[in-house]
């Protein structure tokens, strides 16, 4: 069905759409100062209604972030053990749109490959945040970061290596919860199945 | 201008014809929404003749999709129109899907119906208010659309993860499940939706500025829009009702019930309205796609899909209505993971071909608002 939108041909306004236009704005400035609507942490995620102050002072505070949010890629190593969860399977490195995630598995002293990413480096400045690394990652290592602020002067400090990037478990499980919790069995699960497959003392962070 | 001879002009001559000038716009302007740059013909303050130079903004997106897989060109997608990246992924998908045989699971449709309608709605929340912009009301009403779009925006990072740049839908579904509490915050924006169109009517419909400025500016008949292959809001105003989601029926419009809206004379004016009565179809739409979700049992959101995908040779065209008209994807597969060929069939691009013919007659300083009403951006035109 379709519907014919009217034209108001007919209407004069004689300067009543000046008026109008005013008391709308006029409204919104008075209201802002009754109802302040701030995103701030422990409200609600926005605002409800039409009325208010909608802004958030930035610098000073912050909206939250949804645990579904994706940031930057960083790597995730085990609290207790320090073990890394990367096995270097190369998913990431294939999932990447951009291809700016570099890794080189590490050999152990025969020459035999071993499940431990020896260099492993991404190019933060191409990033396109878009998850398909986090997506196609079957070790649950690769997890997307709520961190925002990433600018920098120089360009070399965004090739992000191994060192810089590995945080530990317990700080994703704080700030995505839900995301994590629906990674973790399985995460958990492969990673006792990599430790073994490696010899002692790889592929472990020291502190 | 040659001022002089305006002067020495004797007073018998009746009309008075100026030598024409060539006037740039762009490519670096604020009203061209993106890069962009028009070449204008002047007559005094008349348009003669009007040409648009595109490729400002061209990245050879086409091409580098050749390079990639096609799961890799989802994130692509987004970056075509960054305003409603949720439609572009949901046409992409289409053409992909049809292109490898993918069924989609029920679920996963009605969510990908609610975030076509969402970002319909803040689309036009937006070009409604750029329009104002451009047509002089500085950021005023801009600030009301935008306050509605961020609304949206928190839905789609809670669902997806980013603002804009969604990547959300996948071959044979989405992504991932809605989060708790979306719902409810989803119900909301919903509910109060119809008051901020309320609001914005009676701010603008009928303010003497805008008609003034609007009515009977940028006619474009309804023989010369087909004639162009203009799609979405602006072909509607023209009076023709055409509407993808009618046409082609795909994901679960055919079962959702809503309104085409269409204007008579194809002005500025009707496209503003169009626009205003597309939204409020939107809400409706919103309003049944909830309740279709709600009565679908929570399960699957993705259907099995293989990493490397690989679809058998041949050649599929996927089509939606994207709040700026027919965004189609063309896809030819050599039975590789990479497609032998990626088109966009962009409605901006094509929306931008007839603007030389609604500009001609008008003053110089009604190309903007035309350029506003057709509510493109660069990003897609180029590629």
């Amino acid at each position: 069905m379709t519907i014919v939108v009217p034209r108001h041909d007919e209407f004069r306004p004689f300067g009543t759409g000046l008026i109008k236009g005013l008391l709308v704005t006029m409204a919104h400035f008075i209201r802002s100062y009754g109802k302040r609507n701030l995103r701030i942490p422990g409200k609600e995620p926005f605002p409800g209604g039409r009325f208010g102050l909608f802004t958030v002072q930035y610098p000073e505070e912050r909206a939250p972030v949804p645990d579904r949010y994706r940031g930057l890629p960083i790597l995730l190593y085990d609290d207790a053990t320090g073990a890394e969860l990367c096995t270097a399977c190369m998913s990431c490195a294939r999932a990447c749109p951009v291809g700016i995630i570099h890794i080189e598995q590490g050999v152990d002293e025969a020459g035999k490959k071993i499940p431990y990413a020896q260099h492993f480096m991404i190019e933060y400045e191409s990033c396109l945040n878009c998850g398909l690394c986090a997506e196609a990652c079957p070790f649950g290592s690769i997890v997307m970061d709520h961190h925002l602020e990433t600018a920098r002067t120089d360009r070399e400090g965004f090739r992000m290596t191994k060192e810089r990037l590995l945080r530990p478990i317990s700080y994703y499980a704080q700030i995505a919860p839900t995301v994590w919790a629906e990674i973790r069995e399985e995460a958990e699960k492969r990673l006792e199945g990599t430790i073994k497959r490696r010899p002692a003392g790889v592929g472990v962070v020291r502190r | 201008m040659n001022r002089e001879t305006a002067v020495h002009v004797p007073m018998e001559v009746e009309e008075l014809e100026t030598e024409p000038i060539t006037l740039n716009i762009g490519p670096q302007h604020p009203s061209t929404h993106g890069v962009f740059r028009m070449k204008v013909q002047l007559q005094g303050e008349t348009i003669v003749a009007l040409e648009p130079i595109l490729g400002y903004l061209h990245r050879c997106q086409e091409k580098l999709a050749e390079g990639h897989t096609y799961l890799q060109s989802i994130p692509y997608t987004d970056r075509l129109d960054y305003i409603c990246s949720m439609t572009n992924n949901h046409a992409y998908v289409l053409a992909v899907e049809k292109l490898a045989g993918i069924e989609v699971p029920r679920r996963a449709e009605c969510i990908r119906v609610i975030m076509d309608e969402l970002t319909r709605l803040l689309n036009h929340a937006l070009a409604v208010g750029f329009l104002l912009n451009d047509m002089g009301a500085w950021l005023t009403p801009v600030q009301y659309g935008l306050r509605e779009r961020e609304k949206i925006l928190d839905l789609f990072e809670m669902a997806s993860g980013s603002r804009m740049m969604c990547n959300y839908m996948r071959f044979g579904g989405v992504a991932h499940d809605l989060p708790e509490g979306f719902m409810p915050l989803l119900r909301k924006v919903v509910a109060e939706f119809p008051g901020f169109i309320d609001e914005y009517e009676r701010f603008l419909t009928t303010n003497e500025i805008l008609l003034s400025r609007c009515k009977y500016v940028g006619i474009l008949p309804p023989d010369r829009a087909i004639a162009y292959g203009v799609t979405g809001p602006v072909l509607r105003a023209s009076g023709v009702p055409y509407d993808v989601r009618k046409v082609d029926r795909y994901s679960l419009y055919g079962e959702i019930d809503f309104d085409v809206p269409i204007g008579t004379v194809g002005d500025v004016y009707d496209r503003y309205l169009v626009r205003i009565y597309e939204m409020r179809q939107s809400v409706r739409i919103l309003e049944q796609a909830i309740r279709m979700l709600e009565e679908t049992p929570p399960g699957d959101i993705q259907s099995k899909v293989p990493r490397s995908l690989k679809p058998p040779i041949g050649e599929a065209y996927g089509r939606i209505e994207s709040p700026k008209g027919e965004l189609g994807f063309y896809l030819v597969s050599d039975g590789s993971e990479k497609p032998y060929r990626w088109r966009v069939r962009a409605p901006s691009f094509v929306n931008l071909t007839p603007l030389e013919e609604m500009c001609r007659g008008h003053k110089v300083a009604d190309i903007v608002l035309i350029l506003g009403s057709i509510d493109i951006t660069m990003a897609e035109v180029d590629r």
